[in-house]
């Protein structure tokens, strides 16, 4: 943590104050304007970290795996040319959580013998490197049960990006089982607008040129109607029907902004590209205590531009959430 | 010019000889070879082994064959852009159930359908997947 | 990535009478892992030089290896290496970058060397063998005692090489013919000096072979700009000219004077800052923009125009 220092408090502290902060610390804010913009908003991260453990981690992974253990042909994918790189990711990320958390996760490698401790779930993976008989499920597949994030590996291939392994679970409406072995480009497909001027290919050219060892980091924000983090496309039909139920009144419990910081990381030894999601939600109740926030929120859903509303899945309650926000301008106005 | 295979089914063997003549105009080495469905994929590997380096591949063939020349042909070392689909009236279009993952067949992409395996109402998209050899079928609620 | 490892050379022994191998190593720090293909940057006094690491990426005990062949005298850097260099010595090395990486997708790689162009390879052939992957090797030396390498060839990849130290024209007919006959699934790669590798590139085109499947290393010189000089600019569609100073650069030049071009990573290798050019020439330092791109378009964060330019703004 650390990182997402954006929650700057400013004048004299309150009790109710001090409440929010340890609700919104943390929250990974998105939006820089105050207006809605499509772009390449990835920033280099230094120190190179692709993840992050949050106070959510035992919650989370016991979620994860829960849904592993259910539905594991819908949320782990994997095609055979994934294997070497797969293993890489694995090492890299027991060596990262242990590096970053030293009182929470161990990692010792003597030779190709390996031992990960994680202290915070009292368990541990030995295992020597690029031997399958010494695991039991693929290396991405392992060590995607030891962090928050979603891990999708992009092949870098001659004739340009593929998806050829992921482990998600926390998905925002789209299908693993859909994409895997897809080129970048196609999977992009259905973002509005964004084949418009080549904007694909330039994204995919940033990509295939990150260099090894560097991490790029941007936020995507989307809503849900639910507090859910599992909001696969393969269950649409259990938590799409909740956008017909926002009303201007309910809005603040059930709409929640949803964040994911999504991390590209070049692998040095394989040269794939490792692409980490982690999704963080915020109630529409928590969001709106934080003035800034607050405005900035009502100013890119305003002017988001009805494409995008639409495949953000906001059409539906667009009038009902504005109307939600102005009456707490409203309110706010009259409290002064 | 690159050499050309061309591989077709049989019931697509008209469209498959009016290629290689078109190909052939075009100054391009040319092969045909006639295959049955279903396809056998050892078959299909013996065919598509060793093949000159820059080989372009044409597909007279629909369906799940299709799907299966087309992994045959990446491991075989062809990229997705080495692989055509030639033009040929296939009358079937496969629906990739977003919901349970079954493939459907139907004939067209304008009309829903209600998927065989789960019985989902499923909308066809334009988001077709070359893995797949299919397009995205969104759920209706 | 900007920062250095500081490396103590561990180890230098004679690979022939003209090629050196040096073994960095630390004590303090874990080395940066690398891939099949990549180089390190070291920092000599005379400037930055790029060297193939030739180890095992896969085998790696926290050294770097390259192999160095004396070009020059102690003013150049394979001469200050050869000569001024010691073990026990410290110095500076960037992290390795790699521009060569195999195409893990290859049924089959053929590498064909000549000189000191095996450097590459050597790591790229210890690496397949660990995977378990197919491979062959063509190398062109003037001898056996100029070749670096060939006694390690000859022990771990022996059946998998052929080895070319006849006369000039003998050799090239033969290595055509080694470049003949290849099948999908093949993916080619080529380093050594440029006649070398024209003669195999325009070779392989009359094969026919996509240029896709033939690859050489892409080195990418970033241009840095010693001495960056003032330069005009005139935007058509505003209506404005302004100055940008040595110190300053277009992106910042444009803010001041509430233009607003978005950006992100300031280092021109995001395209975010991308503007069009209506007149004048350019030098472009991004990594982002293609050759076509660059004749119409420049990335404002690190590019600068030369005397007077016009952009569509």
């Amino acid at each position: 943590m650390g990182y997402y220092g954006i929650f700057k408090i400013t004048g004299r502290l309150d009790v109710r104050e001090v409440i929010q902060v340890s609700r919104l610390n943390g929250f990974p804010f998105p939006f820089t304007k105050d207006q809605y913009t499509y772009s390449n908003n990835s920033v280099p991260l230094d120190p190179a970290k692709t993840i992050t453990v949050t106070a959510d981690y035992k919650n989370e992974l016991e979620l994860k795996r829960k849904l592993l253990q259910k539905h594991h042909h819908r949320c782990f994918r994997s095609l055979p040319l994934s294997m070497e790189s797969q293993w890489e990711i694995m090492l890299l990320l027991f060596n990262e959580l242990a590096s970053c958390n030293p009182e929470s996760f161990t990692f010792q490698k003597k030779g190709d013998e390996c031992l990960f401790q994680n202290h915070l779930l009292e368990e541990e993976e030995a295992f020597v490197f690029r031997d399958v008989s010494t695991i039991a499920l693929e290396p991405l597949d392992l060590v995607g049960r030891h962090v928050q994030e979603d891990l999708i590996l992009m092949g870098d291939r001659h004739n340009g990006l593929f998806l050829e392994a992921g482990q998600l679970c926390f998905p925002s409406n789209w299908s693993l089982a859909f994409v895997q072995g897809m080129e970048f480009k196609s999977i992009h497909n259905p973002v509005p607008g964004i084949q418009n001027d080549g904007f694909i290919d330039k994204v995919e050219r940033f990509i295939s040129k990150i260099r090894p060892g560097t991490v790029w980091e941007r936020k995507n924000w989307s809503i849900t109607v639910t507090n859910m983090l599992d909001t696969p496309l393969e269950t649409y039909s259990v938590w799409g029907k909740h956008r017909q139920e926002v009303t201007c009144e309910n809005a603040g419990d059930l709409i929640h902004l949803r964040v994911e910081v999504q991390r590209l990381f070049r692998l040095p030894m394989n040269h794939d590209v490792l692409f980490t999601i982690h999704t963080y939600l915020l109630q529409l109740n928590d969001l709106i205590q934080q003035e800034s926030w607050f405005k900035s929120f009502y100013q890119n859903i305003k002017t988001l531009p009805e494409e995008i509303a639409e495949y953000k899945g906001i059409s539906t309650y667009r009038t009902e959430l504005i109307r939600f926000l102005e009456n707490h301008m409203e309110k706010e106005r009259r409290g002064q | 010019m690159r050499p050309i295979l061309i591989l077709s089914e049989v019931r697509f063997k008209k469209d498959g000889l009016k290629e290689k003549e078109l190909q052939k105009e075009n100054g391009s080495s040319v092969e045909l070879k006639l295959i049955d469905s279903p396809v056998d994929r050892k078959k299909i590997e013996q065919i598509l082994k060793d093949k000159p380096l820059g080989t372009m591949l044409i597909l007279y063939t629909g369906g799940a064959a299709r799907k299966r020349i087309r992994r045959a042909a990446n491991s075989a070392g062809f990229s997705h852009e080495d692989v055509r689909i030639g033009k040929m009236d296939t009358g079937t279009y496969c629906i990739f159930c977003s919901q349970c993952h079954r493939i459907n067949r139907t004939a067209s992409l304008e009309k829903s359908i209600i998927c065989i395996s789960c019985g989902q109402h499923l909308e066809p998209s334009n988001h077709y997947s070359s893995f797949q050899d299919a397009y995205l079928g969104y759920p209706i609620l | 990535m900007a920062y250095t490892l500081q490396l103590t050379v561990k180890k230098i022994e004679h690979e022939t009478d003209t090629i050196k191998k040096f073994t960095f190593t630390s004590d303090e720090i874990p080395l940066p892992p690398f891939g099949a293909g990549a180089h390190v940057t070291l920092h000599l006094p005379m400037g930055k030089r790029q060297y193939s690491l030739v180890n095992n990426p896969l085998e790696m005990k926290n050294e770097y290896v390259i192999a160095v062949k004396k070009i020059s005298d102690h003013n150049g850097g394979s001469g200050y290496l050869h000569e001024c260099i010691g073990q026990g010595d410290n110095i500076s090395v960037s992290p390795p970058d790699n521009f060569f990486p195999l195409r893990t997708e290859a049924k089959h790689h053929v590498f064909f060397a000549a000189g000191i162009g095996i450097t590459p390879f050597v790591s790229m052939m210890a690496y397949l063998k660990t995977i378990g992957r197919s491979f062959e090797l063509h190398y062109a030396a003037s001898g056996e005692r100029e070749c670096a390498f060939h006694r390690h060839i000859q022990n771990h990849f022996r059946s998998k090489s052929t080895f070319y130290f006849m006369k000039r024209e003998e050799k090239i007919a033969k290595l055509k013919k080694a470049l003949q006959n290849r099948t999908m699934g093949t993916h080619i790669y080529l380093c050594g000096p440029p006649a070398f590798m024209d003669i195999l590139l325009e070779h392989s085109h009359k094969l026919r072979y996509p240029e896709k499947f033939i690859h050489e290393e892409q080195f990418q010189p970033a241009v840095l700009i010693e001495n960056p000089q003032p330069f005009f600019v005139n935007l058509v569609k505003t209506k404005k000219t302004f100055m940008v100073s040595s110190g300053q650069t277009l992106l910042d030049a444009l803010h001041e004077i509430d233009i607003y071009v978005p950006y992100t990573c300031r280092m021109g290798v995001c395209g975010t800052c991308e503007v069009e050019i209506e007149e004048g020439d350019v030098v472009h330092c991004d990594s982002f923009l293609t050759e076509e791109e660059k004749v119409g378009n420049m990335l404002t964060c690190v590019s600068r125009g030369i005397g007077h330019i016009k952009l569509r703004l």
